[in-house]
C-alpha cells in the first residue's frame, strides 16, 4: 500500500472508527439472526436455537477483536494501548521512574540551558545581511592588545584599501542619562561612524538609519527595544529628539527589532552619530582629529569574491606604513599590527570573557548528560531483569516477541519523552538563573535565552536512544530466553557473574569515574571563588561605598579642583560617613590607567617597558577612606594643590623596583615635564583584578591634576548602602550636572568581577554533587537487584553457617573492583581535567592533593555506603524463608 | 521455533479461507453468515468456518480491494451487510485457482504414481 494511500485511510479510519465499530456489531447481530432462523428452520425450539446461535459465535468480543486486527488503523489503537500500559507500568514503581525521570530531566535541561547561552553569546550571528562576508580589526601594541583604533586610523583604512565594501568604526557603549523632554533615562549609548548600518546591511523600522553625510550632524537611531520602552512604539518618536548633557539630537529612524548591536550579549539603545562625540563624551578635543585617543572598533566588509586572506595581504603593509609614520613617542605607538578574523559574531569582549567558563560548563554538562544516561541505563538493566517473569509470561500466553518489545521500548520512549519534557522546564529555570548570575557582572545581558531547539531536540535523541538500547538490550534477552525455566523459578543464575552483571559494572565503573573527574572539578571551582574572595586586597573596603561619576562639563583645572574640594567637604559633613574622597579610577572598577616615559631619580630605565606604571588620581585621605596602610610618609591633604610641589605616593613593589632598600621617601619622578616627589610609601594592594599580581602603582594628587571627578569614594560607619541615597542627592545638590550613574559597594565590585568564576563554580559544584547522588542511586540500583537474584544462595550459604560479614563482604565484593578501577581512571581523568583549566584557577594547582584526596575519599564513601544498605539487607535474609521459596 | 512454524500454517489457512470465500462470493452477492452456510453444505458438512475467522476475513479482504460491500434487505427483510467480488478479486481468484489446481494435481500425482 503507498504512502498517500495508507495515510488517506488512516484518518478517514480514524474519523469512521465509530462507525466501522458499530457497523460490526450489526454485522454480527445479523448473523446471530440468520443462525437462530437457519437452526430453527432445521427443527430447533426458538430457545434453543438462540443459545445454539450465540455458543457458536462463542464469544462475540473476541470476534469483535479478531475483526478489528484486521482494520489497519489498530496500530495507532494498539499504541495507546501500549501506552496505557506502559504508563500504568511505571506508575507502579514510583521510585524507579522518579529516579529515571529526574537524571534524564537534568541532564537534558541543564545540556539545553547551557547550550542556549554558549548559542546566544558564542556561536550565533549577528542578525545581519551576509554575516560571512565581515571581519573583525583588532589592533595590538607591538607587546599588547589594544583593541580599538585612533579615528584618523581608521579613517586611513577605510580610504586606503580595495577589499573592503565599507569599513565602520564604533564606540563601546556607555550608559549615559539623556532627557527626552518630559523625563530622564538611562540608554545604552554608542556613538558610531555613518557608515555602520549600511556595512552591516541593517534596513531600518522605522524613518532611516544613518548615513555618510551624518558624521558631522546630532542625529540618532535608537532600538526597537528603547523606541517600545521609552516611546510606547509610537512613529512620531522620529523627529523627536532628546537631550543629553545639554546638546540636543535628532531621532531618524528605529532599528529593525532583532537587531540589538554589534556585539553578543550587549544591547545598545542609542547610536549616534560621531556628530555627537564631543557633547556626548566632553572631551575637549574632537575624537575625529586627535591620534592619541583610541576609540573605533572596527568591522569591514569584504567585497564578493574577496577572502579574509587577501583583505589580511593588502592591510597589512598599510599598517606598518602607519606604525612607521607614528614616530617613537609611545603614546602614539598602539598600533603595531593588527589582527584580522571573521566578524560575523560581532565584536568580542563578552565572548572573549566567557568563553573559557562557557566551554567548562558545557563540558561539565555533557558529562553530567553522559552519567544521566548510564544511571538511565542501569537503572533499566536491573528493572527488565526483575521483570523476566512478567515478561515470560506474557509470552507464554501468546503475546508475540515483537509486541513484547514493542511494548518494552513504548516503556522507555515514554520515560525519555517525561525526561524530556521535565528537562525544557528545567532549561528555563536554570536560563533565567544563568541570566540573573550573569547580568550582575555585566552592564547589560540582553541575549534570547529560550531553551535552543536544536539542543533539546539532540539532548532528548540521545535520551531515547538510551533507552532504546538499553532497554531494548535487556528486552530482547529477556524475550529470547525459553519462556519455560523463567516461569518455573524466580532464582536465577548467580547473578554478578553473568554477561549482564559485566554490563552493569561497566556502567559503575564508568559512574565512579566520571563523578570523580566532576567532582574534582567543582571542587577546584569552588575553592578557587573562596581563594578569590577571601585573597588580601591590600585594603579594607567593608564600610566603603563607590560611586561612579559620569563625564561632565570641566571648565577649567581650578574649576574642577574646587568642585572636587567642595563635593568632599559636604560628603564629609554627613553624619555616619567618616570620610570621603576622590579618584579617577574605582578600586577593582572597570577601568584603569597607566603612565608612560616616568623618569626616576637614580635609576637608568632598562627599557621603555621599565618606564611605566600603572596610575590612579586620588584626592585627600584616600588611604584612609580605602583602608590601604601607608607604611611610609604621608598621605595626600588638602594642601597639596594646584599651586604646592609635585607629590606622589607609590606602592611597595613600585619602590622596591627603583629603591630596593633604600627609602623611596623623598625621591623625585619626572613626569610630563613636572618634578614629583615621592611623600609616601603604601601597602600593595589589588587595584583591578583579584588574580593580579601587584603592578608597580604610582598615585598622583587628584587635586594637582583636575581632570574631572570619575569617582567618589565613601567610608561610612555602618551599612555602607544605606547611604546611597543620600550620598546621590548630596552629590546633585553640589552641581546638579554631576551625574552619579553607579552607587556600590567594593563587595559588590568584587562580586561582579567574579562573575565568570562564580558562573563555573555554582554551575560545576551544583551538577558535581548531583553526580555522586546518581552514583549513589546507580550502585544502590545495582546491587539491590543483585541482592533480590541471590537471595536463595545467600539462604544456602547463610544455612551451611556462614557468617554475616562474609555475606557482606560477598555482595560488597562484586562491586569493590569495579570502584577501584572506576577510581583509579577517575583520578588519572581529573588530573587531566585539572590541567586542561589551570588557567581558571587561583590560589591552587590542578593537583592539589588535599581536594584530590578528599573527592576520592568521598566518592569511595558515599559508593560503599550506597552499596552497604543492599549488602545489610543481604545479611538479614532468613536462611528457612528463603530456601522455602525455592 | 514454535512461533514461525504456527504462522505459516496459520498463513496457508488463511489463503485458503480468502480463496473459499470469495469462490462463494462468484456467484453473487452474499451476507456472512449466507458465506458460511455455503461453505459449509458445498464441502459436505466437512468445513465449518467459525465466525471468529470468516469475519476477520471478510474484512482483511475488504480492506486489500478484494471484496466490497453494502448494507442490504435480505429475503426475510433482516438488515445484513452483502459482499461481493470486485474486479481484482475475480483476478486474484484466478490466480488463486490455478496455483491452487496446480498444487491438488503435484499432490495427487505424488500420492498415486502413475
Amino acid at each position: 500500500m503507498n504512502w498517500k494511500r495508507w495515510r488517506w485511510t488512516y484518518w478517514t479510519d480514524l474519523f469512521r472508527r465509530r462507525k466501522l465499530a458499530r457497523d460490526l456489531d450489526d454485522e454480527l447481530n445479523a448473523h446471530v439472526q440468520f443462525e437462530i432462523q437457519r437452526r430453527i428452520g432445521e427443527g430447533q425450539s426458538p430457545d434453543e436455537a438462540r443459545r445454539a446461535a450465540l455458543r457458536d459465535v462463542r464469544s462475540l468480543d473476541s470476534v469483535k477483536e479478531a475483526t478489528r486486527d484486521a482494520w489497519t488503523w489498530t496500530s495507532i489503537e494498539r499504541l495507546m494501548q501500549d501506552l496505557r500500559y506502559a504508563a500504568r507500568t511505571l506508575l507502579k514503581t514510583p521510585v524507579f521512574t522518579g529516579i529515571a525521570i529526574l537524571s534524564l530531566a537534568l541532564g537534558i535541561g541543564a545540556n539545553t540551558a547551557i547550550f542556549s547561552l554558549v548559542n546566544a553569546l558564542l556561536l550565533r550571528t549577528l542578525p545581519v545581511s551576509h554575516p560571512e562576508e565581515l571581519v573583525l580589526l583588532t589592533s595590538y601594541s607591538r607587546e599588547y592588545r589594544v583593541g580599538d583604533f585612533a579615528y584618523p586610523d581608521y579613517l586611513r583604512l577605510r580610504d586606503q584599501t580595495q577589499v573592503f565594501s565599507g569599513l565602520l568604526g564604533a564606540g563601546s557603549g556607555n550608559r549615559m542619562e539623556v532627557d527626552l523632554g518630559n523625563r530622564t533615562d538611562r540608554p545604552q549609548i554608542q556613538i558610531v561612524t555613518g557608515n555602520y548600518f549600511t556595512v552591516l546591511g541593517v534596513q531600518p523600522l522605522q524613518g532611516r538609519l544613518l548615513v555618510a553625510d551624518d558624521d558631522n550632524a546630532p542625529v540618532a537611531v535608537i532600538s526597537h527595544g528603547f523606541w517600545q520602552r521609552s516611546f510606547g512604539g509610537d512613529p512620531s518618536a522620529v523627529g523627536k529628539s532628546l537631550m543629553i548633557h545639554g546638546s540636543l539630537c535628532a531621532i531618524v529612524g528605529v532599528a529593525p527589532p532583532e537587531f540589538h548591536g554589534d556585539s553578543a550579549g550587549e544591547a545598545t539603545d542609542v547610536w549616534m552619530s560621531l556628530g555627537m562625540q564631543q557633547a556626548v563624551t566632553f572631551s575637549r578635543f574632537d575624537m575625529r582629529k586627535v591620534r592619541y585617543v583610541t576609540w573605533a572598533n572596527m568591522i569591514g566588509r569584504l567585497k564578493p569574491g574577496m577572502t579574509i586572506e587577501q583583505a589580511r595581504a593588502e592591510v597589512a603593509p598599510l599598517v606598518a606604513q602607519i606604525h612607521e609614520s607614528a614616530g617613537t613617542s609611545p603614546d602614539k605607538d598602539y598600533l603595531h599590527h593588527i589582527v584580522m578574523e571573521p566578524g560575523g559574531r560581532g565584536f568580542a569582549e563578552m565572548r572573549e570573557r566567557l568563553q573559557a567558563p562557557l566551554i567548562i560548563l558545557m563540558t561539565v554538562v555533557a558529562l553530567v548528560l553522559l552519567m544521566a544516561c548510564t544511571n538511565l541505563a542501569s537503572l533499566l538493566l536491573a528493572r527488565a531483569a526483575s521483570r523476566q517473569r512478567e515478561i515470560a509470561t506474557r509470552l507464554a500466553i501468546g503475546a508475540s516477541r515483537m509486541r513484547v518489545i514493542r511494548q518494552l521500548l513504548t516503556e522507555s520512549v515514554l520515560l525519555a519523552l517525561i525526561g524530556g519534557a521535565f528537562g525544557l522546564l528545567l532549561a528555563m529555570w536554570i536560563n533565567r538563573f544563568l541570566l540573573n548570575l550573569v547580568s550582575q557582572g555585566f552592564v547589560t545581558i540582553t541575549i534570547n535565552l529560550s531553551p535552543d531547539g536544536r539542543i533539546l531536540l539532540f539532548t532528548s535523541a540521545v535520551s531515547v536512544l538510551t533507552g532504546i538500547l538499553f532497554g531494548l538490550t535487556p528486552a530482547i534477552q529477556a524475550v529470547r530466553r525459553d519462556a519455560g525455566p523463567a516461569l518455573k523459578t524466580t532464582s536465577r543464575t548467580i547473578a554478578g557473574r553473568t554477561r549482564r552483571g559485566w554490563l552493569r559494572n561497566v556502567l559503575i565503573f564508568a559512574q565512579v569515574a566520571l563523578s570523580l573527574v566532576l567532582l574534582t572539578a567543582g571542587a577546584l571551582f569552588v575553592r578557587t571563588v573562596r581563594n578569590l574572595k577571601t585573597v588580601d586586597t591590600g585594603f579594607a573596603a567593608g564600610n566603603v561605598l563607590s560611586v561612579g561619576i559620569a563625564p561632565h562639563r570641566t571648565a577649567g583645572p581650578a574649576q574642577e579642583a574646587d568642585l572636587a574640594a567642595r563635593l568632599i567637604d559636604r560628603l564629609s559633613a554627613i553624619p555616619g560617613i567618616r570620610s570621603a574622597t576622590v579618584a579617577v579610577n574605582a578600586t577593582l572598577g572597570l577601568a584603569g590607567s597607566g603612565v608612560y616615559g616616568l623618569e626616576i631619580e637614580g635609576y637608568t630605565p632598562k627599557n621603555e617597558d621599565d618606564q611605566r606604571a600603572r596610575a590612579n588620581w586620588v584626592g585627600p585621605r584616600y588611604f584612609e577612606t580605602l583602608g590601604m596602610s601607608v607604611l611610609q610618609g604621608r598621605e595626600f591633604s588638602m594642601a597639596d594643590t594646584l599651586n604646592s610641589s609635585g607629590v606622589v605616593i607609590v606602592n611597595q613593589t613600585m619602590a622596591r623596583h627603583y629603591f630596593g632598600e633604600e627609602s623611596a621617601i623623598g625621591k623625585r619622578i619626572r613626569f610630563n615635564k613636572r618634578d614629583h616627589e615621592i611623600v609616601g610609601v603604601v601597602r600593595d594592594a589589588k587595584y583591578r583584578e583579584l588574580r593580579e599580581v601587584s603592578p608597580r602603582m604610582v598615585f598622583f594628587a587628584f587635586l594637582q591634576y583636575p581632570n574631572g571627578v570619575r569617582n567618589v569614594e565613601v567610608r561610612t560607619d555602618d551599612n555602607p548602602l544605606a547611604f546611597a541615597e543620600t550620598v546621590r542627592s548630596a552629590i546633585k545638590q553640589v552641581d546638579p550636572q554631576l551625574d552619579a550613574f553607579e552607587v556600590a559597594t567594593v563587595a559588590q565590585r568584587i562580586d561582579r568581577k567574579l562573575t565568570p568564576e562564580y558562573l563555573v563554580a555554582d554551575i560545576s559544584g551544583f551538577f558535581s554533587g548531583l553526580t555522586l547522588l546518581l552514583v549513589c542511586i546507580g550502585i544502590y540500583g545495582t546491587l539491590s537487584y543483585s541482592v533480590a537474584g541471590r537471595t536463595n544462595e545467600i539462604g544456602v550459604r547463610m544455612a551451611l553457617g556462614a557468617k554475616r560479614s562474609s555475606v557482606l563482604l560477598l555482595i560488597l565484593r562484586d562491586i569493590l573492583w569495579t570502584l577501584i578501577a572506576g577510581l583509579a581512571v577517575g583520578l588519572a581523568g581529573a588530573l587531566a581535567a585539572g590541567r586542561v583549566v589551570e588557567s581558571l584557577l587561583f590560589g591552587l594547582k590542578p593537583n592539589d592533593p588535599v581536594t584530590l584526596t578528599f573527592v576520592v575519599l568521598l566518592v569511595a564513601a558515599v559508593a560503599l555506603l550506597a552499596g552497604y544498605i543492599p549488602a545489610r539487607r543481604a545479611t538479614r535474609v532468613d536462611p528457612v524463608s528463603a530456601l522455602r521459596a525455592e | 521455533m514454535k512461533n514461525n512454524a504456527k504462522s505459516e500454517k496459520a498463513a496457508l489457512l488463511q489463503g485458503t479461507l480468502d480463496m473459499l470465500i470469495m469462490q462463494t462470493l462468484q456467484r453473487g452477492a452474499e451476507h456472512g453468515h449466507g458465506i458460511g452456510v455455503a461453505i459449509k453444505t458445498r464441502s459436505g458438512d466437512l468445513l465449518n468456518i467459525e465466525a471468529g475467522s470468516l469475519y476477520p476475513a471478510l474484512h482483511r479482504l475488504e480492506r486489500q480491494d478484494l471484496i466490497s460491500s453494502e448494507w442490504k434487505l435480505s429475503d426475510n427483510n433482516q438488515r445484513a451487510r452483502y459482499y461481493r467480488l470486485t474486479p481484482s478479486g475475480r483476478k486474484q481468484l484466478m490466480a488463486e485457482e490455478s496455483k491452487w489446481d496446480l498444487l491438488v494435481k503435484a499432490v495427487s500425482r505424488v500420492r498415486n504414481p502413475v
